[in-house]
């Protein structure tokens, strides 16, 4: 492709202040899709946010019904909704972020509307804002299961949570990334990639412990990159949880490779994301 | 110094009619300061030249370099959302040009005369009313180069003849490029005139001289009446962004 980008800067050879003044203008044009993103949001209606915000507690509070009417008792501890809750936050990180992402561009209608913004800072920002919204989400929801009288809802080591939390973030951007430029060119990719990332809550640990499953299933599930966000995750909540499966830089490195072909997909494509 | 430069263009746009090729090899320099008013006739081109410079088109080939920030073309819709109030837009785009939202805000507010309605939702303006957002909007921020696709100004009544004003105070402060199909703008606005005919852009330091190549070239032209009245009604019909 002999797509060459007009450029804006005067004529000069890379030097530091041109890098740091391109990332000021990057980070001005990110946050400000990011703000525009949150009000649109409760254009509709001012609950909408809100809802947003409880859909993962309601969602668990379905499951927590369920479970307890079939009368199952946790994987491991003794709060099934502690354990459930430990799992279902970082698959809906994974699945929302990446999933939003998906029709950003279109969404927006804002491609190449104003000079600086460029496809890149409309995904970015929905898969950041998204991000964020699932801290919220994070906070909120270990605090109503600290309120329900569990008491090791509180991590006992908060780097491990928030290290997993940075992990499963940088793999749901960088899929989300790839999801954007597909979805971009294919509607339909939204509803299959929804569909497959749903599926996603049975193998990725939510409902049992991937230690406690037999070796060739183990196997097989570890291919799972969002299941080693799930382990590493959880394993900020229990002490003892057990972390044979976990293989952390199998995490970062999946979440790395498809940040790259992400952001290669988008300067290929560039020219004809619309 | 230049503000825009296009170095080797080539622009085609495929339909089902076969490829038309826009430009080729097109070459242009607008200098930084000047107000270059470009005629030419239907279908020459005008409104692709006006995007690739704006950047909401990207040449097949070639490059356009800018030095500053650039305004979107002038009472486009595309950057607003209908379901934000005026002043939301204006800040967010304000916001990602790195330039004072709460200035441009007043400014519009004050200019346009909108009193409380800046503060509702774009799709509750009537259309006069969104006519003088969109315009006043256009030139509230300061960028360093507008431009403008046959709109360059509009309104009604005394607003018009404001807007007008408007115009030329921007013009002596920043780099103006804009097109149009009436002789008579390109004298009330313009310093260097320019025809864009088979995919060139032929410029003159005298307005006088582009008229009488655009005369030759369009016959038609010669006496055409006034047009921006019809072309302002094209882009205030348009409607605000997705959600209209």
């Amino acid at each position: 492709m002999s797509y060459i980008p007009p450029f804006d800067a005067p004529r000069r050879g890379p030097d530091l202040s041109r890098i740091a003044e391109g990332l000021r203008t990057q980070g001005r044009v990110i946050i400000a899709l990011m703000l525009r993103e949150m009000r649109l949001r409760s254009v509709q209606s001012r609950l909408s946010y809100l809802l947003a915000l409880l859909e993962p507690i309601l969602q668990l509070t379905m499951m927590m019904t369920i479970f307890t009417f079939i009368g199952r008792r946790p994987d491991f501890g003794t709060s099934l909704l502690l354990f459930l809750g430990t799992g279902i936050l970082p698959f809906f990180l994974f699945t929302h972020v990446s999933g939003r992402t998906t029709g950003a561009i279109r969404a927006s209608g804002l491609v190449r509307a104003l000079a600086p913004i460029q496809p890149l800072d409309i995904m970015l920002a929905r898969a950041l804002l998204e991000t964020a919204t699932l801290l919220i989400v994070a906070i909120l929801l270990f605090t109503f299961i600290y309120a329900t009288g569990v008491k090791d809802a509180i991590p006992s080591r908060p780097m491990l949570a928030i290290q997993g939390f940075a992990a499963t973030a940088l793999l749901a951007i960088g899929v989300g990334l790839i999801n954007g430029v597909i979805g971009a060119f294919f509607r339909l990719w939204a509803i299959i990639y929804g569909v497959l990332s749903r599926s996603l809550i049975f193998m990725s640990g939510v409902f049992f412990v991937p230690d406690f499953m037999p070796p060739p299933i183990r196997y097989f599930l570890s291919w799972n990159p969002l299941l080693h966000g799930l382990e590493w995750f959880r394993s900020g909540f229990y002490l003892t949880y057990p972390t044979l499966t976990l293989d952390k830089s199998y995490l970062i490195g999946f979440g790395l490779v498809s940040l790259l072909i992400g952001l290669a997909l988008e300067r290929v494509f560039r020219p004809r994301l619309i | 110094m230049m503000a825009v430069e296009m170095r080797d263009i080539a622009k085609t746009f495929r339909s089902a009619r076969g490829p038309n090729h826009v430009f080729e090899h097109l070459n242009a320099a607008f200098p930084r300061g000047a107000s270059v008013g470009i005629l030419g006739a239907r279908g020459a081109g005008k409104s692709t030249l006006i995007r690739l410079i704006g950047g909401s088109t990207l040449p097949d080939h070639g490059k356009v370099r800018r030095v500053g920030s650039i305004s979107p073309p002038v009472a486009t819709t595309q950057a607003y959302h209908a379901a934000l109030t005026g002043r939301e837009n204006l800040h967010f785009v304000a916001r990602v040009n790195g330039f004072d939202g709460d200035a441009a805000a007043r400014f519009v507010a004050r200019f346009a005369q909108m009193g409380e309605a800046i503060d509702h939702p774009l799709s509750s303006y009537t259309r006069e009313r969104r006519a003088r957002f969109l315009f006043a909007a256009s030139y509230a921020m300061p960028f360093d180069i507008f431009i403008a696709d046959e709109a360059l100004f509009g309104g009604a009544g005394v607003f018009r003849e404001r807007c007008a004003e408007l115009v030329q105070a921007r013009r002596a402060q920043a780099t103006l490029i804009f097109t149009t199909r009436s002789p008579q703008m390109l004298r009330r606005f313009a310093d260097i005139g320019a025809v864009l005919h088979e995919g060139q852009l032929h410029m003159f330091d005298r307005i006088g001289d582009a008229i009488r190549l655009y005369r030759t070239i369009d016959d038609s032209a010669a006496d055409a009446p006034l047009e921006d009245d019809d072309t302002e009604e094209r882009y205030v019909d348009e409607p605000f962004g997705p959600l209209a």
